[in-house]
Parts: structure tokens; C-alpha cells; sequence
């Protein structure tokens, strides 16, 4: 019994001294911090500050055309997270279809945490990864492929609806990005620090601005159907640069 | 103490015989375990989704198959093959059915997309609500109830039992060796019109690609391909489905795979010939407030304007996504 005290006594002895070790070997984050943590990017469909209402004429672009969005799909690929020191680039290439709510939110797992002051991806993929068949085939975007006898691989963006011609009469038009060199890169200026653990941004799309900045695209008088129109598909390349932000 | 070890005694006697009464395992029921079915399909072709609780077996493609042609399911001596002729790639003319030719990789069904999600959704769609079949008179079968006992260790039969054993049979029915795939796959040369043809059908001249994706030749979307500019019952499509305006006039893309095979075209058979249905493209749309925008490019506004030739060889093309390994499969056919 005396035996057991004295252990207990010097037990109680030595505790602030083990209570300061793992105080200070607990503080020591960085040996403990995980490699990479988890960026999940959210898909907002905007026409400037209201959100997209699918299927609906409620949209007026800066040419003046009211036109409706009926149909949104496009792959995202290099999707860079950058600072003064550091470029971490996902191999991730991802499906968006905007009308499934499935498909418009992705975690990209790769990225070292740290502050960043950039986020860019291309719309689309890269000349070298746009190869046909290259791409696990699904329903879902089974659709996507660029015909070989127009250069093969794959439709970097659909964007489909309709609009009032100058007769207000419904008329169609679609945007249909997918040849090699006629890829939209998008690059976001935003100081940004990614956590440790997930991190959430929300990717807005705004669609208004495929039409605009620096190219006016007045659907009534530019090509409403722009596949393998190569003035049209640069003139919508430089409008798209500046369509999607940070939140 | 004597009289505490005969207790000892007797209670171990009467574990003994206990254990030596116990029933025996029924042999008769361990059966043979069920013989995986592995489904060859191009690489080529999307990823075909199979659940994990109805994984492709022989015996229980072959229950499907036998479900398939058996009256048993229906009130007025119909089965599926009455609507789903093997000879017209398991559709039927007279009732412009939709062709049961790749359907397992498809997610929407019927021409409206009345069903949309698994296979097992649409087959529980045409047991339950199409067929209502009596549970009863399947149940009541010997030969069912052994053989569903023997596929899904059941004791009774239920109607996702029956859409379970049809969707096993659906998902191996897969076409892929019209000349076409043999091409694909460098087996043969197509001929100079059927290579003319697939040039047209492959690019804008036709543009034909966009809802008849390669492969499955199908998008599994909806689209209205300018067949009426006025709408009312059957034509107004998935409209009657969602009550959507914008889905007036749009129906399911129905595969090309066995087209020759499949007339009459469209979802009412308003079109006899192949020749027809280009001729509709080339010069026949009509316009209406959710015509397809890909039918109302600029450039496509006085039709396809394609030649005699043009059409000819755009038919050559087509016919050679026929595919009578399909249509004669001693798997998918009773002989």
C-alpha cells in the first residue's frame, strides 16, 4: 500500500512536466498536416446577378437579344490553384451538365493548402488530352464527341436555348466550342487561402457574358450556331474569359 | 454422490441423443451457386450499369428470356415479344414500339420518357402498370416458382422479382457487329457510299451526331426534329410527361442501330420509308416554338440540301448499322 503512494505521489511529481511535453509536441501542427486537402468547387448559373431560370425567355444579353438557356454541358481540365511560389495543377477532368444537380459540384483532392492569389482551369481540354475516345464513355456524355472529320476529341462547351429574333420569333441558337487551339482559359484573380481541411468556393458562371466583353454578340446578326465556325468560336473564346468568378 | 454422478451421467446421455437427433442439413436445397454471365461490350459503348443485387447470370438471362416470350404476364395473351418482333429488332411496326436493342445502357424510356432511371424501373414499369400482371398466376406457376427460387432464392414471386429476371435479359441483348462495328473495329472496309454516307451523317452536311451519338447512335435525350408545328395527343411528346412548354413536340432519340429493320419511323409510323425520313431533313421541317435548336442554324434554314447522291449514300450508311447476329441470336430468340 505505501509502495503504491509513492508511485502515485511521484506520478502527480512529474504531470506538469508531461502535460508541458505533449503541450509542445502538440503544437508542432506542421508535422502532422496533411500533404494535400480538398477543394469542392459549386456551379451558380447567373445572368449578371439573377440566377439562371432554365427553359424560361427572361434573359436579356448586352445586344438586347432575350433568349432562354435550355441546355448547358462543358468539361473542365487544369484546373491551377497559383502564388508568387507554387503551381498546383489537377489531372481532373470534369463533366459539367448544368441542368444535373449532380454534376455541378466537384472536389478536387490535390491541393497543397496555403494562401493562392489565382484559379484557372480551360474550358474544355488541352490539344493533348483532346483525343477521341480518350474519355471514359457514359450516357451522360456520350454527346460530347467531335466528329474525326471535324478534328476529333471532344466538345469543350454546349450551351443551347433560344431567343426573340428581330420579328420576335422564337429562333434556336447554340455555342458549340471543340477545336484544338479554341479553348476558352479562364483565369481568376483572388486571394485565396485553402485550408487545411475542405474548402468550398462557388464557381459562378455568368452566362451573359458569352455574349459580350470584349466581342458584342448580337445572336441576330452573328452565326446562332457556332461549330466549326472559327470567327464565331474566337469571338465567344475571348467573351468566356472573363464569365466565371469566385465566391 | 452416487446418486449425483448417475444425474451427471444421465444428463450427458441425454445430450448425446440430443445430438445425434438433430435434424441433418436438407441436401436437396444446397444447389449449385449460379454461373456469373460476363457481357462482352465495345469499348466503344458507355459503361453499362448492372446493380449489385441482380448481377448477370445464365439462369437468370435465360428466366428473363423465357418471361420475355411468355403470355403469363399479360391479361390478353400478349407477351413482350408481341410488341418486340426479334425479325424487326425486337420492335414491332404496327405499333411503332421502340426497338429493345442496347436499351440496358439507356436511363430514359419509351418515346415521352414516361420511365426514366434502371432497367428495373422501366420492367417493373411494363409487369406492374402496362401488363398488370397477376402475381397470383405467376406464383401459382411450379416452373416460375422453381426458377425463381433457383435465381433469386425467393418463395414468393413479386413484380420487381419478374422486372429483376426481364432487365438480366434486356442487358445482354446488345448489338454490336453491324458492318459498321466491323469497321470500328477494322474488320472491314465500309463501301464507297456507306463511307460517303457516314462522312454526311458525321459532320454538319448531315449533322445527324449530335442526337445520334456513335455508339448507341442514340443520346438518350429529347428533341423535336421539326416533324409538326402543331401539336395535340400523342404528338405532343414529353410534354405530357412534365407539362412543361418547352418539352411540346419533343420526344426519346430512338437508336439507328437496325433502323432498316424498325419501320415504320417516328413515334407514330407517319414515315414508310428510310427515304422518307431524309427527305424530312433535307427539306420537311417545320418550325415551332421548341423546334431542336440544332435544326435552326442559319445555314440549315432551306433544309439539309443534300443531293440524290447525298441521300443515297446517307442511306447506304445507315443500313450498315444492320445487325442480323442480333436479330438471330439463339440467346435472344426462341427457336
Amino acid at each position: 500500500m505505501v509502495r503504491f503512494s509513492k508511485i502515485f505521489v511521484s506520478f502527480l511529481e512529474g504531470l506538469p512536466f508531461m502535460v508541458a511535453i505533449l503541450f509542445l509536441f502538440g503544437c508542432r501542427k506542421d508535422e502532422i498536416m496533411p500533404e494535400y486537402s480538398k477543394a469542392k468547387f459549386s456551379l451558380i448559373l447567373k445572368n449578371d446577378n439573377t440566377t439562371i431560370i432554365w427553359d424560361s425567355l427572361n434573359n436579356t444579353n448586352a445586344a438586347g437579344n432575350i433568349y432562354s438557356v435550355e441546355s448547358l454541358q462543358f468539361y473542365i481540365s487544369d484546373l491551377t490553384f497559383k502564388n508568387s511560389k507554387k503551381t498546383v495543377t489537377s489531372n481532373k477532368i470534369i463533366y459539367i451538365d448544368g441542368s444535373i444537380n449532380s454534376t455541378c459540384s466537384f472536389l478536387i483532392d490535390s491541393i497543397t493548402p496555403g494562401d493562392y492569389t489565382e484559379v484557372s482551369f480551360v474550358i474544355g481540354l488541352s490539344n493533348s488530352k483532346n483525343i477521341s475516345g480518350s474519355l471514359p464513355n457514359t450516357m451522360e456524355n456520350l454527346n460530347m464527341a467531335w466528329p474525326d472529320g471535324m478534328g476529333g476529341g471532344y466538345h469543350f462547351m454546349k450551351l443551347e436555348g433560344r431567343y426573340l429574333d428581330t420579328l420576335t420569333i422564337k429562333r434556336g441558337y447554340a455555342i458549340h466550342l471543340g477545336k484544338n487551339n479554341f479553348q476558352p482559359k479562364i483565369t481568376i484573380s483572388k486571394n485565396l487561402t485553402q485550408k487545411f481541411w475542405n474548402h468550398e468556393y462557388k464557381l459562378v458562371f455568368n452566362i451573359n457574358e458569352v455574349f459580350q466583353n470584349p466581342n458584342l454578340y448580337n445572336l441576330n446578326f452573328e452565326n446562332n450556331y457556332t461549330m466549326n465556325d472559327t470567327v464565331a468560336n474566337r469571338k465567344i473564346i475571348n467573351n468566356i474569359k472573363d464569365a466565371f468568378s469566385l465566391e | 454422490m452416487r446418486l449425483a454422478w448417475s444425474k451427471i451421467v444421465g444428463v450427458l446421455f441425454l445430450a448425446l441423443v440430443w445430438a445425434c437427433n438433430k435434424k441433418q442439413p436438407d441436401i436437396t436445397n444446397l444447389q449449385a451457386p449460379l454461373t456469373p454471365y460476363v457481357l462482352d461490350v465495345p469499348t466503344y459503348f458507355p459503361k453499362l450499369n448492372i446493380p449489385d443485387n441482380n448481377p448477370l447470370t445464365v439462369e437468370g438471362i435465360e428466366l428473363g428470356r423465357r418471361l420475355y416470350y411468355d403470355t403469363i404476364l399479360s391479361n390478353n395473351g400478349k407477351s413482350c415479344s408481341s410488341c418486340h418482333v426479334p425479325n424487326e429488332s425486337f420492335s414491332a411496326s404496327g405499333v411503332n414500339s421502340l426497338p429493345h436493342i442496347n436499351l440496358g445502357f439507356n436511363t430514359n424510356f419509351l418515346w415521352n420518357g414516361k420511365v426514366s432511371g434502371s432497367v428495373e424501373d422501366i420492367m417493373l414499369f411494363e409487369v406492374k402498370d402496362f401488363f398488370n400482371t397477376d402475381i397470383n398466376k405467376v406464383n401459382n406457376s411450379t416452373l416460375y416458382a422453381d426458377l425463381f427460387k433457383r435465381v433469386y432464392d425467393v418463395d414468393e414471386i413479386t413484380h420487381y422479382d419478374l422486372a429483376k429476371a426481364l432487365s438480366q435479359f434486356i442487358r445482354v441483348m446488345v448489338s454490336q457487329n453491324s458492318r459498321f462495328d466491323k469497321f470500328v473495329k477494322h474488320q472491314i472496309d465500309l463501301t464507297e457510299p456507306e463511307l460517303r454516307g457516314f462522312n454526311i451523317f458525321n459532320s454538319e452536311k448531315g449533322d445527324c451526331f449530335h442526337c445520334h451519338s456513335l455508339g448507341l447512335f442514340s443520346d438518350n435525350r429529347f428533341h423535336n426534329i421539326g416533324i409538326d408545328s402543331l401539336f395535340s395527343g400523342v404528338n405532343l411528346g414529353r410534354y405530357t410527361i412534365t407539362g412543361l412548354q418547352s418539352d411540346i413536340g419533343l420526344f426519346k432519340s430512338p437508336t439507328l442501330r437496325n433502323i432498316e429493320l424498325t419501320a415504320p419511323y417516328m413515334h407514330d409510323g407517319r414515315f414508310s420509308t428510310l427515304e422518307d425520313v431524309i427527305e424530312h431533313y433535307n427539306s420537311g421541317v417545320k418550325h415551332s416554338s421548341t423546334l431542336d435548336p440544332i435544326m435552326t442554324k442559319s445555314s440549315k434554314q432551306f433544309g439539309l440540301q443534300l443531293t440524290e447522291q447525298d441521300k443515297q449514300d446517307l442511306i447506304a450508311f445507315l443500313k450498315s448499322l444492320t445487325d442480323t447476329t442480333f436479330t438471330k441470336n439463339p440467346l435472344f430468340v426462341i427457336q
